[in-house]
């Protein structure tokens, strides 16, 4: 026989969910974490040595090594010999702004090809500025105009088009010249 | 009212359940935590040690370190692989070779015991890894370039030719 629903409420329990163990799994997660975390970023900057070889040297109109020296008085910019330009001290420090501006300008034109440049430091020059004058000459930002390469690529049927590839740096390695002396 | 007071109360009355913490605020804290670990958490996996008395320059550029060789050099001292191998201050014997006056003799002797270490290990077991000739170059911030170049001209010399100076990111 069926009776008629009770009138008196049914107490609802309410369903807690069980966090002991995901909070066990995170606590253990955060004590991994710390002892491997590096607080400090550290990079790298690459750099190869100068190979000499025997060969006959470069004629000077085909020699377009971009070429960076660094004076007392500024930066002088060459093209393999030949001078291009000359970046002057600002209120007595180097211009690193400058030189990087000209840079990105000229690896559109004159250094379009070159993969290497050639840095030539003052003997006094501290290792601080070596490397504000690697970041100038080496690194292209994300402020600066986009580049790009033609880069082949090969179809499945083996065709070859070419497609246009965004660089991120303006060379891809740093040269120091003057080792041996 | 009436159904607290009532007979059928009368053993819970006054006895309270067990306290139940609120750890809602707790836990927006761990995932925050977890988030910033995460994301300052270096997979490489490749620790370089950076001794007292070197202060890294900082630089803008983004790549990331790998394994290698580390010498590192402050303005008395050169390590190789954290062992020291020259204290200016407490060395008498001769830094710089008679002929070859940028050879720094001691890291060179120690980079060629590495070099010959390294090549003996690819000899006995084959799956070792090759010699790769790369150095890690971890320096002092304010020395000079004449001083470097000795550093990089000995490396060079032992056959560690590729360099990687190691510097400290800009992105913090």
């Amino acid at each position: 026989m069926l009776r008629a629903p009770s009138r008196r409420k049914k107490s609802k329990i309410e369903q807690k969910l069980n966090l002991i163990p995901i909070l066990d799994a995170v606590f253990i997660f955060i004590f991994f974490l710390l002892s491997s975390t590096t607080f400090l970023k550290i990079y790298e900057i690459p750099s190869d040595v100068a190979i000499i070889n025997n060969n006959k040297p470069l004629k000077e109109k085909t020699d377009r090594t971009p070429t960076v020296r660094v004076l007392k008085t500024g930066f002088s910019i060459l093209s393999g010999k030949t001078p291009l330009a000359f970046i002057k001290k600002v209120n007595g420090k180097y211009d690193y702004e400058n030189l990087h501006s000209y840079m990105v300008r000229r690896k559109r034109t004159t250094f379009k090809k070159e993969k290497t440049i050639v840095l030539e430091p003052l003997q006094s020059l501290s290792y601080d500025d070596v490397v504000k004058v690697m970041d100038a000459i080496e690194i292209l930002r994300r402020t600066d105009p986009a580049q790009y390469i033609k880069q082949k690529f090969k179809t499945f049927d083996g065709k070859i088009f070419e497609q246009d590839k965004r660089v991120w740096k303006l060379f891809d390695s740093v040269i120091f010249s003057d080792l041996q002396s | 009212m009436r159904k607290n007071r009532s007979i059928r109360n009368r053993g819970k009355r006054g006895k309270k359940g067990p306290m139940e913490l609120d750890i809602t605020s707790l836990l927006d804290i761990l995932v925050i935590l977890l988030v910033f670990l995460i994301k300052s958490y270096d997979s490489s996996g490749y620790i370089m040690n950076v001794p007292n008395g070197i202060t890294l320059p900082s630089s803008e550029s983004n790549l990331q370190s790998q394994s290698g060789l580390v010498v590192q050099v402050s303005k008395e001292k050169i390590w190789v692989d954290d062992k020291l191998v020259l204290d200016l201050v407490n060395f008498n014997g001769l830094v710089y070779g008679k002929q070859d006056r940028k050879l720094n003799i001691p890291l060179y002797n120690e980079l060629m015991r590495k070099k010959k270490v390294a090549m003996n290990l690819k000899k006995a077991i084959p799956k070792a890894e090759r010699f790769s000739g790369v150095v890690n170059l971890i320096m002092e911030k304010s020395l000079k370039y004449r001083e470097i170049k000795r550093i990089m001209y000995t490396c060079a010399e032992a056959g560690f030719k590729t360099y990687k100076f190691v510097v400290l990111g800009e992105d913090l």
